[in-house]
């Protein structure tokens, strides 16, 4: 997969006080206050020194960013609705350090401890609606070393998300492959995989369809063939007087449910037509041109 | 969340500190305080948050009550009891990345007011560990470390020492304002006489052995050890339970022309300035500028030490008529003590027979002298001094006695300052030490002058001849600063030297002292001078932070030539030309002369160059660096300018 990267330089740093640095400033103050009221050195020199850490801390926290270097992907796809893990690779020049990951302002946050070296982080994003988007910059801070300052940067990421609709169950036209051609005979989909009999197992078939109350018998490993009780493939199609968007959300639902159990399908969608296949790629296909239908 | 494995250590470190801080000032803390912070030490990892919520509320509460119970604590003592509490619950419910951080924070403003307590190296030293360790807490969180690593000490002592100079700098040349406002109280705890009688003010003052004041005498007798009261306060308005100054007198103008006289005694303050000074109730100012008001006490006209004359009058301030405020008495404020002093009034016709009824009656209790004479209640507390528990300080025996007189109808007023002091035959002054200090009645006689009465003299004579160390039993001296054993004395002579220069010059280093001492360096208009350099200071070391930031952000841009391809690199990408990965320069190069026909000359110009300057041993590098600088301005001007991009094809 294609990737870009950026190497995170102090240009692009912001740096403000944390929570903590504002009650740790007012406690220095205090600090001074009583020192300087009660002519007691030990607080006023607590003062001082607080002041000072806190100045060394403004560097100190920038230098926690400098120098991060960090690969995106330049595409990722997924569900709508749903967690998006954006795999982003993140090298740490050296030392250990504690930080926060946020795509866009309403992204849910990672954190966590990145150590020196190369390492994967999975940040999520969730987008509502099927289609191409743009990733929201993504935020990374840092408040190492003592919790007085937040530095973030911002960086935007040349990342496309493509989503697949909303997969939600509902009815959808079914058409029988290879004799739906022509014939229009639309069959409401209810329970389309029926039991039919037993063949011996290939390995190919992974253990899904292992017959394991055979198995566990003595009679050895055997594969339950299921079969589609009018055509072995179908062709999905949007049901008709049913709003485009939620057709579109039940033929996804069909067909995460068809791929999992390893049917063949195909697409009559629009202007979209894909004959009936099935594996992952066939998958993924279709549910691109489902996403990416205007 | 799940808790991450150095949360516990930094806990654990910040528990550390809190015990490390506590430990100088354990003799300070309340009961209640010390049972919460052990209570709260022990269930601290108590992983429940709900259950640890009980448990800190039911811990302050039970302080609370305590307090409005027992309540015999001044409000800085108070004050300080609770923020140390609080650290010990806050750490009880530090168990998650975002509270450690508020904890140790907490942990260290219980750190600063545990030095308003304890001062002395000892107690300094310990308390830069726990600062230390809190550091070490914030510094291990904030990395992720996932254990405690001898690693994260070094750092943060690399942090401190980072910091120290420039929080030694603003220590040294930041201005100190003066009070903001007084504190109660607040003096007494760890560096002199505070400027109220409140219970348990002077006990505390006793344990420390800094010096408070030099006497030098010329042409006068040093006077016997029972006579040398050294007043600084009169304390003239009495609520009940506490002495305070009365209203400001108004001020006596010096009655005589000051005569030259070779008698005199020379004083020279060390502890903190205050605006009353001691001196022994006799004798003209030299100052002119420096007045006594009707209290007779000495008031501060500038710094530096200061002379009394003998004058051979006695002293205006002896006769001044007591005001009302000097015989007011709260009602029903101390029952017991108001019947016994309103029997007395009847009894005796004469003040002076009154007072020979008091003494009788003192020395009839069989009261014993203590340092430590456990809390009094908040609801009559001097007739649980004088009736109930029967033992005492100075102090509780001064306010107790004048509380006496004033029920009996004599107006009376309590005077702090010092009692005695060390002679010093090498140096020919009398030291006067800050456990030296004394608090004594002064009672309106039919004479017609005030006339100083101590009834602690009646109860522990010794305090009077011999000093405190020499009236107090063995548990009570170990209160005390100093070991009273000779040999241990000896072996801690090092120490005790240490100390002491600490004191003199890290505690005591105090406003007067910075403007003697910027004077020194800097001549006149010190301060200001002393700012100019802090900020100066400041701003440099901005200035260096940020040039080194700036430095870092060179290095990573890479050399010259790297600068000059990423300028070639941004102005082909305005025509669409980017190196795809694992492409050469050259069929980069190539690739994009062939799409820009007219950038040809100017592209293999740069690219020899660019081969030269990195490949070639013996080039001249600065001609080889102009030529890529002449490249890459007209590939800039071929680049941008309207004219070059219309020509280019599409």
């Amino acid at each position: 997969m294609q990737s870009s990267g950026l190497r995170l330089s102090l240009r692009r740093i912001f740096i403000v006080p944390s929570a903590l640095g504002w009650l740790w400033a007012a406690v220095g103050g205090l600090l001074y206050i009583v020192g300087v009221n009660t002519s007691s050195n030990i607080p006023l020199i607590l003062g001082f020194l607080m002041l000072a850490l806190q100045l060394l801390a403004i560097f100190l926290t920038a230098q926690t960013l400098h120098g991060l270097q960090l690969n995106w992907p330049t595409q990722i796809e997924g569900w709508a609705g749903a967690q998006l893990p954006l795999i982003l690779q993140l090298t740490v020049p050296k030392g250990m350090r504690y930080l926060g990951l946020q795509l866009g302002p309403k992204g849910r946050r990672w954190e966590g401890i990145c150590a020196a070296g190369m390492q994967q982080i999975a940040v999520p994003w969730q987008g509502e609606s099927r289609g191409l988007h743009k990733l929201p910059r993504l935020r990374i801070d840092s408040q190492a070393p003592l919790g007085l300052w937040v530095c973030w940067v911002r960086v935007q990421l040349a990342t496309e998300a493509l989503l697949y609709p909303v997969p939600i169950a509902a009815a959808v036209v079914e058409m029988p492959w290879p004799q739906a051609v022509g014939t229009q005979q639309a069959q409401q989909s209810a329970e389309p995989h029926d039991f039919h009999s037993l063949q011996p197992h290939r390995p190919e078939e992974g253990p899904q369809r292992l017959a394991w109350k055979q198995l566990a018998r003595g009679h050895g490993e055997l594969s339950k063939r299921f079969e589609a009780p009018s055509a072995k493939a179908v062709l999905l199609s949007l049901q008709p007087g049913i709003e485009k968007e939620k057709g579109l959300s039940a033929i996804a639902a069909r067909i995460k449910q068809l791929a999992s159990s390893g049917d063949s399908y195909g697409l009559l969608v629009d202007h979209i037509d894909i004959p009936p296949a099935n594996g992952a790629e066939h998958r993924r296909i279709c549910l691109r041109s489902l996403a990416l239908l205007p | 969340m799940r808790q991450e494995p150095f949360i516990r250590y930094g806990q654990a470190l910040q528990a550390i500190a809190l015990v490390l801080l506590l430990l100088p000032v354990i003799s300070q803390l309340l009961p209640a305080t010390g049972f919460g912070i052990l209570i709260a030490l022990i269930l601290r990892k108590e992983q429940q948050l709900k259950r640890r919520r009980l448990i800190s509320l039911s811990l302050l509460a039970i302080w609370g009550a305590n307090q409005l119970i027992a309540g015999s604590a001044g409000w800085l003592e108070a004050a300080t009891n609770l923020v140390w509490l609080l650290a010990a619950l806050r750490l009880l419910e530090a168990n998650d990345r975002k509270n450690i951080g508020g904890s140790g924070l907490l942990l260290l403003l219980a750190l600063g007011l545990a030095g308003l307590q304890a001062n002395g190296l000892a107690a300094s030293l310990l308390a830069a560990v726990a600062a230390l360790l809190v550091l070490c807490s914030l510094l291990g969180v904030q990395q992720g470390a996932q254990k405690l690593k001898v690693a994260l000490f070094g750092q943060a002592i690399a942090l401190l020492s980072l910091a120290l100079p420039l929080a030694g700098g603003l220590f040294l040349l930041a201005p100190r304002l003066p009070a903001l406002w007084q504190l109660p109280g607040a003096n007494s705890a760890s560096t002199g006489l505070s400027d109220e009688l409140d219970p348990g003010s002077i006990a505390s003052l006793v344990q420390n052995d800094s010096e408070a004041a030099i006497l030098q005498l010329r042409n006068l007798q040093l006077p016997p050890a029972e006579s040398r009261y050294w007043r600084v306060r009169v304390l003239s308005d009495f609520d009940g339970r506490r002495w305070q100054p009365g209203p400001t007198a108004p001020l006596e103008i010096n009655p005589l022309p000051v005569l030259a006289s070779n008698q005199q005694q020379r004083w020279i303050m060390q502890g903190p300035s205050r605006k009353t000074l001691p001196w022994a109730g006799f004798g003209i100012p030299e100052n002119p500028n420096q007045k006594i008001n009707r209290n007779g006490e000495l008031l501060k006209a500038g710094e530096g030490p200061y002379v009394l004359v003998k004058g051979n009058r006695k002293p205006n301030w002896l006769s001044q008529i007591p005001t009302a405020n000097e015989s007011q008495w709260p009602k029903g404020s101390n029952p017991q003590l108001e019947a016994l002093g309103t029997q007395w009034k009847l009894q005796y016709p004469s003040p002076n027979q009154r007072l020979d009824a008091a003494f009788r009656w003192f020395k009839a209790q069989g009261f014993e002298y203590t340092l430590r004479p456990g809390l009094m209640p908040i609801k009559a507390p001097l007739d649980a001094v004088l009736f109930e528990q029967k033992r005492g300080f100075c102090e509780h025996y001064a306010a107790a006695f004048a509380a006496l007189m004033r029920a009996a109808g004599i107006p009376a007023r309590v005077v702090i300052g010092y009692q005695g002091g060390e002679w010093q035959p090498a140096t020919k002054q009398l030291q006067i030490l800050q456990r030296d200090a004394h608090a004594w009645v002064e009672l309106w006689l039919p004479a017609g002058e005030w006339r100083t009465v101590d009834p602690t003299a009646w109860i522990a004579l010794n305090r009077i001849s011999q000093g405190v160390s020499a009236s107090l039993n063995a548990s009570d001296r170990n209160q005390l600063g100093r070991p009273v054993l000779g040999w241990f004395n000896q072996l801690l002579a090092p120490w005790q030297k240490l100390d002491q220069g600490w004191g003199d010059w890290v505690m005591g280093f105090d406003r007067a002292k910075q403007n003697l001492l910027l004077e020194k360096w800097l001549g006149p208009e010190a301060s200001y001078r002393a700012l100019q350099i802090l900020a100066s200071g400041l701003c440099g070391l901005l200035f260096l932070g940020i040039s080194l930031l700036w430095r870092q952000r060179w290095q990573q841009k890479g050399d010259k030539a790297k600068q000059e391809l990423n300028r070639l690199l941004r102005y082909l990408a305005k025509h669409k030309l980017q190196p795809n990965p694992g492409e050469t320069l050259s069929a980069f190069i190539e690739r994009a002369y062939n799409q820009e026909v007219k950038l040809k000359p100017e592209l293999i110009k740069f690219k020899e160059a660019y081969y030269r300057l990195r490949f070639e041993a013996n080039t001249d590098k600065k001609t080889e660096q102009e030529r890529l600088r002449s490249a890459i301005k007209t590939l800039k001007h071929l680049c941008f300018s309207p004219q070059g991009r219309a020509q280019s094809p599409p």
